[in-house]
């Protein structure tokens, strides 16, 4: 076993200074208001930015737009960006899909993108999820059928994140039967034919529902082999379940990009526990049940970022849905304002958390999925329910 | 120099947020044992094979020569090595890998405070003849630990004081062993352990470990390690208890189908072993900490021991509710796993207060 903390070097605590401060300059007050509006997930400005200086692929070759980072350095970036709130839905699914884009597009889509994606010029929004289902992705109506040297793609699509911000909309259709019959392709945008509807959550997200209907789309945009659509996206769904950094010293648990919203609400709490006083004039610092409550959270928020596979991504979602609850629950009204307000808790980040919290048990597969992973693993039968609902009669 | 960047946000302590984004926490986390860790592992997992023991040595929870076969295991003396620092003492991972094992076949021996109670003594070993210290290390005297401070040479309720030569307790005069003069008689309780009422009147000061402010420190922190090395049992047994489940679940049929085919069946033994997943990561950070003089270790174990008593209690139940009423009955295997998740758990004090010493701790911090 080894958790040692990394000695930084001086050029790294330098990067580290450096990237705090580009990260506060980039993300204002101003974005982060228009992150609360908007809920898109992406600013342009930040983006771009990032993508000049090769911090959108940090990993990557300078040659290829990245920065050459080692380990380190790509932990340096990433921690900078979290702390700083950037907003990062679409430069994660940008990530993921690229997986697929690499090793499955014609070498000359893939050169003609690879700059695009780092330097934030190219952007991808997943298009798996439809109205009639979710976590069964193989489950795909939307269809493509062949029209001349292209394809004709008709169907409707569903919590399609970051569409109005993409450039390509990474899409799963359907050109067979079964499993074998999806194929996967990368639909450049705007496109006729494509048309994206906003749905807003309570957790300050946008998303969209989206229509497809007649959209041309040439062969050189199919992804891999006709019918290899499932394994095409295996990529990205494999990096989506088990990594959570590019660097070997990422979170150990793919369930911490959701925990620390709890760690954030954590802290919150404790800085307004160590002034409150009830009505009666005692000290919620000295009320048991309220330390009770920040014992159970930060135990909470351990076992979420330290849980490996499937667990992890159980707890840091439900987790986070219970321990920002009861932080809610034994702080009280304050709790519940919201940012803008001057009685509101650090800048309303507890109700923010809970309505965000929500979300988490469903997004790229609900926790339910991980569940059944989780009983497989342990030799448990596939399910099913028994052919007959009545009891057995037996003469 | 921490390099915090939301000054307004910043605790010392690695379990809230603000740590866990600043700059000078970035670690490593790798889990894997080391190949003499898993080789130890494979040892204890050999020794302790079954649960027959835990039956036969009941009601009084103690087989004498099992003891002095584990003792040639190297417990308690490997939980208790001489560290690099002049007073520091290394061994907690052995210790809850040994502990893990213990518990994932009721093992009926006193090999956790054993291994507790070797460490507080190495901790102050400058304050024992060697014939003590030695006698101790190999495991040939049994030493209980009293969990609650002694007022008054008063009597209370001991865990292993029925089998037990010495008593380590907190008094008025400081950390203390002390021998037992006179027989305890074991007082039955659900856990399956050998407790019993020390009258410590009935007792004779050995030596004095440390005293005053020293000595509740000293205290404290070997409860802390009591209650961790108790959950990393406990997440042994509720593993163990968990394959009990499984195998029935697979087995089971209802209406022409296995029960475990039932996502109302297989879906609690998924949260049992996320719960024990969980415990035995927790369990292994903080005996990291322990061993290398981190300065939040014992803050962390009290989250361990926490999630791993309060989850195997809900996971060994779960699993003995998978067996319907089979799993009710004394002969069902789980049934030694249920009724230990709950009497272990309370040996080392009430797992409660560990959540308000958390809280408190976070509260305090600069």
């Amino acid at each position: 076993m080894d958790f040692s903390r990394i000695d930084l070097t001086d050029m790294q605590r330098a990067l580290a200074a450096e990237a705090t401060a580009v990260f506060r300059d980039l993300v204002t007050e101003d974005v982060l208001a228009q992150e609360r509006e908007t809920g898109d997930g992406f600013n342009e400005t930040v983006h771009r930015e990032l993508g000049a200086r090769g911090w959108l692929v940090p990993h990557w070759p300078v040659e290829q737009g990245g920065a050459g980072f080692g380990d380190v350095e790509q932990r340096i970036i990433e921690l900078a960006r979290i702390n700083a709130r950037t907003p990062w839905i679409t430069a994660n699914t940008t990530r993921m899909a690229w997986v697929a884009v690499e090793q499955h597009a014609r070498p000359d889509v893939r050169d003609e993108l690879r700059p695009g994606v780092a330097d934030g010029s190219v952007r991808f929004a997943l298009g798996y999820t439809e109205p009639h289902g979710g976590s069964d992705i193989a489950d795909v109506r939307t269809r493509a059928e062949r029209d001349g040297d292209g394809w004709r793609i008709n169907g409707s699509k569903v919590f399609i994140t970051g569409i109005q911000q993409a450039t390509h909309l990474f899409l799963l259709a359907r050109t067979g039967t079964g499993r074998a019959g999806l194929t996967m392709f990368l639909v450049p945008l705007p496109a006729d034919g494509v048309e994206a509807y906003p749905i807003r959550t309570y957790g300050d997200e946008r998303t969209n529902s989206v229509f497809l209907d007649n959209v041309q789309v040439d062969d050189r945009w199919r992804l891999g082999e006709v019918g290899a659509g499932w394994t095409v996206l295996s990529g990205p769904l494999q990096e989506e379940h088990t990594r959570t950094s590019t660097s070997s010293l990422g979170d150990p648990s793919i369930g911490t990009r959701y925990a620390r919203t709890l760690g954030r609400a954590l802290d919150a709490a404790l800085l307004y526990v160590r002034e409150a006083r009830h009505p009666d004039g005692s000290a919620l610092s000295e009320d048991p049940v309220v330390l009770d409550a920040l014992g159970r959270v930060a135990t909470m928020l351990q076992a979420a970022v330290l849980a490996g596979g499937p667990s992890g991504r159980i707890l840091g979602a439900e987790m986070t849905v219970q321990g920002v609850g009861l932080l809610i629950d034994v702080i009280g009204l304050p709790a519940l304002v919201a940012h803008g307000q001057s009685e509101a808790i650090s800048d309303g980040v507890l109700e923010a958390a809970y309505r965000q919290a929500q979300g988490m048990s469903v997004y790229g597969g609900t926790t339910d999925v991980f569940r059944a992973m989780i009983a497989t693993e342990l030799g448990l039968p596939r399910p099913r329910y028994p052919d007959r609902i009545s009891p057995t009669i037996t003469a | 120099m921490a390099l915090t960047f939301d000054q307004t946000q910043q605790t010392d302590f690695d379990l809230s947020a603000a740590k866990l984004l600043a700059f000078d926490e970035i670690r490593k986390a790798d889990f894997d044992l080391s190949d003499e860790q898993v080789a130890l592992r494979e040892v204890a997992r050999k020794i302790l094979h079954s649960t027959a023991r835990a039956r036969a040595a009941a009601p009084l929870g103690h087989d004498a020569e099992f003891w002095q076969n584990l003792t040639r295991l190297g417990i308690p003396a490997l939980a208790a090595e001489n560290g690099e620092d002049a007073d520091s003492v290394v061994g907690m991972a052995e210790a809850a890998i040994l502990a893990q094992e213990i518990g994932r076949t009721a093992a009926p021996a006193p090999a956790i405070s054993a291994m507790v109670a070797a460490r507080a003594i190495a901790r102050a070993r400058t304050f024992l003849s060697s014939e003590v210290y030695e006698a101790v290390l190999a495991g040939e005297s049994v030493i209980a630990i009293a969990p609650v401070r002694v007022e008054n040479g008063a009597q209370s309720l001991v865990p292993d004081a029925a089998i037990a030569d010495y008593v380590l307790a907190l008094t008025d005069d400081g950390l203390e062993l002390r021998k037992l003069t006179a027989s305890v008689e074991p007082v039955p309780n659900h856990g399956g352990i050998p407790l019993g009422r020390v009258n410590f009147q009935d007792t004779v000061r050995v030596a004095v470990l440390s005293t005053g402010p020293a000595a509740s420190n000293a205290f404290d922190q070997l409860m802390v390690e009591w209650r961790l090395l108790i959950g990393a049992a406990l997440n042994g047994a509720t593993a163990a208890a968990l394959t009990l489940a499984v195998d029935f679940a697979k087995t089971r049929e209802t209406r022409g189908i296995p029960i475990g085919a039932l996502q109302g069946i297989s879906f609690p033994l998924a949260d049992t072993e996320v719960g024990v997943h969980a415990g035995d990561r927790l369990t292994m950070r903080a005996a990291w900490a322990i061993d290398h003089g981190e300065p939040d270790a014992l803050l962390r174990a009290r989250v361990a021991a926490a999630w791993s008593i309060e989850h195997s209690a809900i996971g060994t139940s779960v699993a003995a509710h998978t067996q319907g009423g089979l799993g009710f009955t004394t002969e069902a295997d789980v049934s030694l796993f249920v009724l230990r998740a709950k009497g272990w758990g309370l040996i080392a004090g009430r797992p409660s207060d560990d959540y308000r010493a958390i809280g408190s701790a976070l509260l305090t911090a600069e």
